[in-house]
């Protein structure tokens, strides 16, 4: 793949399996810079499991994963993340007895100059976690949680930035306030690939998108046409 | 008022034995909480490391210099050394298989030290490390300065832990990998690094727990590694396991009431009793006194 390319992140023909059920069965996929990707499936459709994929937590039995045109199929997770991936895992994944502010600390893991530029930034972002940075991060509630995994995760500044289903189990308001914050990283240029049970704001706001089905990317487009694809409508956005 | 002289100094003798026993629960813990493995064959590598750092003050001429840094680069090593035989079996979650692997590495090291070394007799510490029993009179009450080196050696040595536990970057690391490993993968702390750092820090401890057993008991034995490892596995279920202050406060706890029972008490009900008192607690409390906790 030419180093040039605006694609930052490019699947092909992945394939993943836990024993014997195929979790994967078929994917390809693209998301250049610049870029807010969503993948829309139903649940156990194969969305997290692509996700853990790409940041090498599972292995793929077929296929292969390039990110900036390098292959990281067989990375190791610390290196794909050091290499500027960083994942919003599915149910927020914070560290509930350690300290907010630890938290934040772990998502610059890999950052090796001084991150108080870094933290001032996030605590610009969330005032509310620079308030309550002392206190364990299981004390906050689900929304906070939610921006507490971001703040993390943009700690590591990275290149591509994955969401999994962030609106997951939060109040309708408090889902469009993260949809918010999401949606100014985009405007920033932050990268983003973005999975969602619900169709309805995601196909709003994001340039493109995917659904999945049993483990197979089954359709593709602008969310244009996927909110006009009568199958999505069917599917996902209520007839 | 001898009887007050007497106690306070079974006081503080009984608090630098326990906190022998709280760097070795606490060494256990960590391991516990690096690896999610019961490392059952710690206190013996401690036994081995006194061992080995008695043979360096042997061949030294007793230049404690050398000696003393000796004790802590063996006891790293030999840890560090059996980290990736966990691994495996971290990587698989196999709790209770970790527990036989550590009883494997206790077994291999008591036969070694019964076979290899001083015709398997006791070894004794020279006098230059234990201060030959020299006591420093403080009021009315007499110290035995070694017992005074080994309590003012643990706290350094917990508070450093706690300050890299809590502070450093790689601490929290160790943290994080103890509390969710499946996070700590996403954040992408690295499984096998962060690992080997964690049994490089108990490893130092064992290190620091030699020593002392050196400057405290003056001597070791093949089967000393028995009755520490016991007390460190009791102290750890009594605790809640993985808790470091928790294990910390009831390891010097006994290393008191085992004192004042030497002192006071008559006969060798001592540990009869201490180990009662944990099954009462275990029962009611399966978790522990002060619970598993991070």
């Amino acid at each position: 793949m030419a180093e040039t390319s605006s694609i930052v992140l490019a699947v092909e023909n992945l394939a993943v399996s836990y024993g014997h059920i195929q979790a994967i069965k078929k994917v390809d996929l693209e998301v250049s810079r610049g870029e807010f990707v969503v993948l829309l499936g139903s649940n156990g459709a194969g969305k997290s499991t692509l996700l853990n994929a790409i940041l090498g937590k599972v292995r793929p039995s077929r296929g292969s994963i390039y990110f900036l045109g390098r292959d990281i199929t067989q990375s190791p997770t610390e290196n794909i993340v050091a290499s500027g991936i960083s994942l919003v895992p599915e149910g927020r994944g914070i560290l509930p007895m350690m300290s907010v502010l630890d938290n934040i600390e772990l998502g610059a893991y890999h950052v090796k100059h001084d991150i108080s530029g870094d933290l001032k930034q996030v605590f610009e972002s969330f005032p509310f976690l620079a308030q309550r940075r002392k206190q364990a991060a299981g004390t906050l509630s689900g929304g906070e949680q939610q921006m507490l995994a971001i703040a993390r995760a943009l700690m590591a500044s990275p290149t591509l930035l994955l969401l999994d289903e962030p609106s997951l189990g939060l109040a309708p308001l408090i889902a469009s306030q993260v949809y918010e914050v999401v949606l100014s990283l985009r405007e920033k240029g932050q990268t983003i690939l973005l999975t969602e049970q619900n169709a309805r704001k995601a196909l709003k706001h994001a340039d493109r998108g995917y659904v999945f089905d049993l483990g197979t990317t089954v359709l593709s487009g602008t969310c244009e046409e996927l909110s006009c694809d009568p199958g999505v409508r069917k599917a996902y956005l209520g007839g | 008022m001898a009887g007050m002289e007497n106690f306070v100094a079974q006081l503080i003798s009984g608090l630098a034995t326990g906190s022998t026993y709280a760097l070795i629960v606490v060494g256990m813990a960590l391991l516990l909480l690096v690896r999610g493995v019961v490392h059952f064959g710690f206190a013996y590598i401690v036994v081995m490391t006194a061992y080995l750092g008695w043979v360096v003050l042997g061949l030294t001429d007793n230049n404690l210099f050398i000696s003393i840094p000796a004790f802590i680069v063996i006891g790293t090593v030999l840890t560090v050394a059996t980290e990736p035989l966990f691994r495996p079996l971290a990587q698989k979650k196999a709790f209770l298989e970790t527990m036989v692997l550590g009883q494997g590495i206790a077994i291999i090291l008591t036969d070694v030290c019964s076979h290899f070394f001083n015709y398997g007799q006791a070894i004794a510490f020279p006098r230059v490390l234990t201060g030959g029993g020299a006591r420093i009179r403080f009021g009315i009450v007499y110290f035995s300065l070694g017992d005074i080196y080994a309590l003012a050696g643990s706290c350094v040595a917990v508070v450093v832990l706690l300050y890299v536990l809590y502070r450093s970057k790689q601490g929290k690391a160790i943290r994080a990998m103890a509390q969710d490993l499946d996070v700590a993968r996403t954040l992408g702390i690295p499984f096998k690094r962060t690992g080997i750092i964690g049994f490089g820090i108990a490893g130092i401890l064992a290190g620091i727990v030699a020593i002392l057993i050196a400057v405290t008991l003056e001597s070791a034995s093949p089967g000393m590694g028995d009755s520490l490892a016991i007390k460190a596995m009791t102290l750890m279920l009594f605790a809640g396991m993985g808790n470091l202050t928790g294990g910390m406060i009831c390891a010097l706890i006994l290393g008191v009431v085992e004192a004042m029972a030497q002192a006071f008490m008559p006969g060798r009900w001592t540990e009869a009793i201490v180990f009662g008192v944990v099954m009462v607690v275990i029962l009611v409390r399966p978790n522990g006194v002060f619970g598993t906790r991070t």
